[in-house]
């Protein structure tokens, strides 16, 4: 501080200050908006002011000091460096990420590409295989497609039922406030659970062939959680989810509508707002998938005289 | 005058070092630049009124600075987030406008 001169306890300058003291209420605002000076500058001011024209002999003027200079031209340096510096992490720190984001996102879907592209690949060569096979073996032909069916390798048509679920809709930001507010909750209300048990309910109604989202299920196939998103066989899947399933449309539609889990979607679909609709189809067609050939499980001895069953692959799962 | 070409040549030394700033630092930047041109403001106002003093201009910078980064963290630390950093927003933003009227008027006469 400069000094303690006598106008030191004189009010801030006549432009300045509250107008009056009486109101307290906006006293705040009012010096906020009528005074947006810091009163740092008319209090120095008047310090130096005081100190300059003070009486001879008493204290060297204060006003200036030989460090005024360049502390300002610190200040000013500083401002000038905050203002770019501040610029730069907007501007450059941004396109950055954003280009790092982008560059993940095609090569994600570059892979996923490559894996379709090979998936279709490994189909005809599945089918080419197939006739092969069948020219070699005219006898068995029968069984094996019916097998072939059963496992989800050729793809299936024939009457069924689709089911639909659907996560409620996101609420408004206006409701919320800000967006992404909502509970995770609120938003994300169907569980890989939720899905399996659909599947299952539809295996047990005597469903020959199932699918999720378009992916056939298998013996082998899962429904599981990671994340935030429903993963069927790796494959991540999204809102809205599609469960269709061949095998006999009114048998299939009764045993589901009387399922514990029918009944458990209808109370969410009420209380939580999700979309619930099951409906009988005539023609559902199903793709096919690669299904994993058994590296390590071999026949065994036959014990009775039965051949190895194939109803393994068409049991619930 | 060494005021302006102080302020280019850090301008220039932002551009050409291009100082990357540490990741703690960042949410702090914004409030204060905002702070910093508060109190650029109010020195250039007070230089027009003919009550500039240098000590005044650095203190205020140095403190609203600090300060501003204070709320930004006190903001973090409460949980209330952004909203404090929008109080503080509000408050320089209504004196960046008041002193920019009244330099407006000290230039245009207006």
């Amino acid at each position: 501080m400069t000094g303690t001169g006598p106008s030191r306890a004189v009010p801030a300058g006549p432009a300045g200050g509250s107008p009056s003291g009486s109101r307290f209420s906006t006293a705040m605002l009012d010096d906020l908006l009528n005074n947006p000076l810091d009163p740092g500058y008319r209090l120095a001011f008047q310090d130096r002011q005081a100190a300059e024209h003070g009486p001879a002999g008493g204290p060297p003027p204060a006003g200036r000091r030989w460090w005024d200079g360049p502390l300002l031209w610190l200040a000013c340096l500083a401002v000038g460096l905050l203002l770019v510096v501040a610029y730069q992490q907007q501007h450059q720190s941004a396109p950055a990420r954003e280009a790092a984001r982008k560059d993940l996102i095609d090569r994600i879907e570059r892979l996923q590409q490559t894996g379709d592209s090979l998936d279709d690949r490994a189909k005809v060569l599945a089918s080419e295989v197939a006739g092969l096979r069948d020219a070699q073996l005219p006898g068995n032909s029968e069984e094996l497609k019916r097998l072939e069916l059963a496992s989800g390798a050729l793809p299936a048509t024939g009457p069924g039922v689709r089911i639909e679920l659907d996560e409620p809709p996101a609420p408004t930001p206006a409701a919320t406030g800000r967006p992404g507010t909502t509970p995770q909750e609120q938003v994300a209300v169907l569980h890989d659970r939720d899905i399996r048990a659909v599947v299952n309910q539809l295996w047990a109604a005597g469903a020959e062939a199932v699918a999720v989202n378009g992916l056939r299920l298998t013996a082998t196939s899962f429904i599981r959680f990671a994340g935030e998103s429903v993963l069927v066989d790796f494959q991540p899947i999204s809102a809205p989810y599609t469960i269709e399933a061949i095998g006999n449309r009114n048998a299939l539609l009764v045993a589901f509508a009387d399922s514990p889990i029918a009944r458990q979607l209808k109370t969410m679909a009420a209380v939580d707002g999700i979309t619930f609709r099951f409906t009988g189809k005539s023609g559902l067609r199903l793709q096919s998938v690669t299904v994993a050939q058994p590296h390590y499980a071999g026949l065994g001895p036959a014990t009775s005289g039965q051949s190895p069953s194939p109803s393994a692959s068409e049991s619930p799962r | 005058m060494i005021a302006a070409i102080a302020l280019v040549i850090g301008v220039v030394l932002g551009i050409v070092l291009r100082p990357t700033v540490p990741l703690w630092l960042e949410p702090y930047l914004p409030i204060a630049v905002v702070a910093a041109l508060d109190a650029v403001f109010g020195g250039i106002r007070a230089r027009l009124d003919g009550i500039f003093v240098a000590k005044v201009f650095v203190v205020s910078f140095v403190s609203n600075v600090l300060v501003a980064a204070l709320i930004v963290f006190m903001g973090d630390k409460l949980g209330v987030g952004g909203q404090l950093s929008t109080a503080v927003v509000v408050v320089l933003g209504i004196r960046i406008f008041g002193n920019a009227a009244a330099i407006r008027r000290h230039l245009f006469r207006a």
